[in-house]
């Protein structure tokens, strides 16, 4: 029988169905051995999820804390400002200290009732004398008793107006070799010149603050839109009821019949028992019975009101205390704070290597099988495919179940954190983008470890192939 | 260099590709100078040292020798499986050496058809889908590919075991389900390596008669490394390599002749 002569011609490629056909064969056929590879990548991807999950939850919990404790934060600060002292430097550090946007010196302008120039003129000397005034804070003793006497605060701008006192400071400051005055000798000489002028605007914005809290109520913090003024002086409210109750358990009388009613020890009654005991209004009644009894001040709280506060104060504790675990979140590589980027990172490395070693794993041990292929024709184009498709199918499977895995511990450790803060900032759409991520990671890290050594398979000739096996 | 036959006169010489009987027959494998050396961590090992050697279409040519002779990696260069350090492999007279990949795949995949020792069958595909991959390869559309797969299961006489897939299969069977995998697009070539090694007698004489048939009845050449003596009722030449040298090549009758004492020497 006569054959035809050898013609040789370039071999066609296999067909991307057939391909596919042919590794979801293999993986059946080997299925335990994938399911360990996909169980691998699984492990590598649900770790970097995990930290995903942690990550996403940190940054949504501490917007959304922050926003809620933004206005008690306001509130506290209002507070501060309208409880403090009047004293001249007081006011003087407020309106120095402030930057340009801050509403205080909106509202110290209205107070004041200043013009605009004039209230400029004030700001840039009281930054200044802000400036002296730490300087003469931070001089020693002896260096301040030389330079002014035992002149305090502003009363040394005073003292100074005098030329023989002046020249006293001139020569002391003179004689003290580390002091830096914040400013030339001269400039402050003119300065101290234009002193009177200013501190007779900041006695007007003085007398004004006498009545300043009230002013500030009444003008309805001016500074502030009305949405936002409304939401400050609840806050001040609240705040101020929260205080009358939780000073009440100080007093002896009260404290000693909330033991006896809740069967403890005097010792043992804390702010959260009382607040706890609040919580049911018939208890609040009781409650607010004893206030009355002992004279103690009740303010508006009725036992409705108790309650709702008791609720609300359990809130915003659970909100501050979310707002201080989150704390350091923030800013680095993400958005999510250094110390988490860096964890995102190291799980990274993590996945791709535990994902790099199953694939590896996989090629290598059949380079057999691969030098057959070669054997019956196949390209080496077509084995790298197979070998890349195998591998982009187990990181896809690896990674679905690794996202949901992680999805799943991630969340549940998150839900031990912060509760039912969890159900109010559950960041979703960050979820969803992580578990991409997450999917993606698998998917890529598994082709790209996967690619190598199919390639290296794959070029080998078919011989030197079988005989590293 | 010329590995000169040292058989008595008459002898089918490596140097002498006529042959007498057959004047029809073209010479379908020369190679000249056939040299491959390994490099391993730091020894070169010389498997082959010069091999000059013409085989003619429709031959069966065993290839004999004791082992670490160069029998395999004779067989690879042969077969296009891997490259020689100096020398040439011609097929049909094309330069294997000229091939591109793609090329070398289209021959790979047509024209030489690969038995192993170890059967390699691909272990997760059934027996039909393991004769079919060369099609496959080959871009032959699934139906007519099928359909010759069964013939040639039928062939091998495993048509009612399509659907098995290697592991359950005794080694016979797998040897017959590689050789229809071989014979897939009617190759010109069958390389043989050992293809009896891992049988018992009884399936080793089987496949061993399986591809006298396919020589006599589709003129197939075949190549075949082995130790085993029954090749010597089956072939027409045989050839003995030693330390990467032809030693020897001589046709069968003089061999049968002579068998005592070419095993005294060789032995």
């Amino acid at each position: 029988m006569a054959l035809k002569p050898i013609d040789v011609r370039p071999q066609p490629r296999l067909g991307f169905a057939r391909t596919v056909e042919i590794v979801l064969n293999g993986i059946r056929y080997r299925l335990f051995r994938s399911a360990v590879t996909v169980v691998v990548i699984a492990v590598a991807v649900a770790f970097m999820m995990n930290v995903l999950c942690e990550a996403v939850t940190y940054r949504s919990v501490r917007r959304l804390a922050t926003e809620r404790t933004a206005g008690q934060r306001l509130a506290a600060r209002w507070a501060g400002r309208l409880s403090a002292a009047p004293t001249p430097e007081a006011v003087l550090r407020e309106i120095g200290g402030a930057s340009a946007s801050d509403p205080i010196l909106d509202e110290c302008r209205r107070m004041g009732n200043l013009a605009d120039s004039a209230f400029d003129e004030l700001r840039r000397a009281a930054a200044d004398a802000v400036a002296c005034l730490d300087f003469f804070d931070g001089a020693g003793y002896a260096a301040r008793r030389m330079m002014v006497k035992d002149a305090e605060g502003t009363v040394v701008f005073d003292r100074l107006q005098s030329a023989a006192a002046f020249d006293a400071f001139t020569d002391a400051l003179a004689r003290v070799q580390s002091a830096r005055f914040p400013m030339p000798v001269p400039e402050f000489g003119a300065w101290l010149a234009s002193w009177p002028g200013v501190g007779s605007l900041e006695d007007a914005l003085l007398d004004a603050r006498g009545g300043f809290g009230d002013a500030v109520r009444a003008a309805g913090f001016v500074a502030f839109d009305a949405a936002t003024a409304d939401v400050v002086a609840r806050q001040a409210r609240e705040a101020r009821d929260i205080r009358l109750v939780e000073e009440s358990g100080q007093v002896t009388d009260i404290r000693k019949a909330v033991a006896a009613y809740l069967n403890v020890l005097p010792g043992d009654v804390t702010a959260d028992r009382l607040w706890r005991l609040l919580e049911s209004p018939s208890d609040a009644g009781w409650f607010l019975g004893k206030l009355k009894a002992a004279a103690h001040p009740a303010g508006d709280l009725g036992p409705g009101r108790a309650a709702e506060l008791a609720r609300l104060r359990a809130g915003q504790a659970a909100w501050e205390v979310a707002r201080r675990a989150t704390a350091d979140v923030g800013g680095g590589r993400f958005g999510v704070g250094t110390r988490m980027a860096w964890l995102v990172l190291v799980s990274l490395g993590v996945c791709a290597v535990g994902i790099s070693n199953a694939m590896l794993m996989s090629v290598t041990e059949r380079f057999r099988e691969i030098a057959t292929l070669k054997c019956l024709g196949a390209l080496d184009g077509s084995i790298m495919l197979m070998f890349v498709l195998e591998a982009c199918l187990l990181g896809l499977a690896g990674g679905l179940a690794g996202s949901l895995l992680g999805s799943l511990i991630g969340f549940g450790r998150m839900l031990g954190v912060f509760g039912g803060l969890l159900a109010a900032g559950f960041p979703f759409t960050a979820w969803l983008v992580a578990c991409g991520l997450a999917v993606l990671a698998g998917v890529v890290l598994a082709a790209l470890a996967g690619v190598y050594p199919s390639y290296l398979a794959a070029r080998l000739a078919p011989m030197e192939a079988m005989r590293i096996e | 260099m010329t590995a000169t036959p040292t058989a008595p006169a008459g002898t089918q010489g490596s140097t002498a590709p006529t042959a007498p009987a057959d004047g029809a027959r073209r010479v379908i494998i020369r190679t000249v100078g056939l040299r491959k050396s390994y490099l391993k961590k730091g020894v070169v090992t010389e498997a082959l040292r010069g091999v000059d050697m013409e085989i003619l279409t429709g031959e069966f040519i065993a290839i004999m020798g004791p082992s670490g002779s160069g029998k395999t990696t004779f067989f690879n260069m042969v077969g296009g499986l891997d490259s020689p350090t100096s020398g040439r492999v011609f097929i049909d007279e094309v330069d294997v050496a000229q091939l591109t990949a793609v090329e070398l795949a289209f021959l790979r995949c047509r024209k030489i058809g690969y038995i192993f020792q170890q059967f390699n069958l691909i272990p997760y595909m059934t027996a039909l889908e393991n004769v079919t991959t060369p099609m496959a390869f080959a871009g032959t559309d699934p139906d007519t590919a099928r359909n010759r797969g069964m013939e040639l299961l039928g062939t091998v006489g495993l048509r009612e075991r399509w659907f098995h897939r290697p592991i359950e299969m005794s080694g016979g069977q797998q040897q017959r389900v590689a050789i229809a995998r071989s014979m897939a697009h009617l190759p010109a070539i069958l390389l043989c390596d050992e293809p009896t090694g891992n049988l018992d007698l009884k399936t080793g004489r089987e496949i061993l008669d399986l591809l006298k048939r396919l020589n006599t009845e589709r003129g197939v050449t075949i190549i075949c490394a082995t130790h085993d003596p029954r090749m010597l009722d089956l072939c027409d030449r045989l050839m003995w390599l030693r330390d990467g040298q032809v030693e020897r090549v001589a046709r069968r009758e003089e061999v049968r002749i002579t068998i005592g004492k070419i095993n005294n020497e060789t032995e």
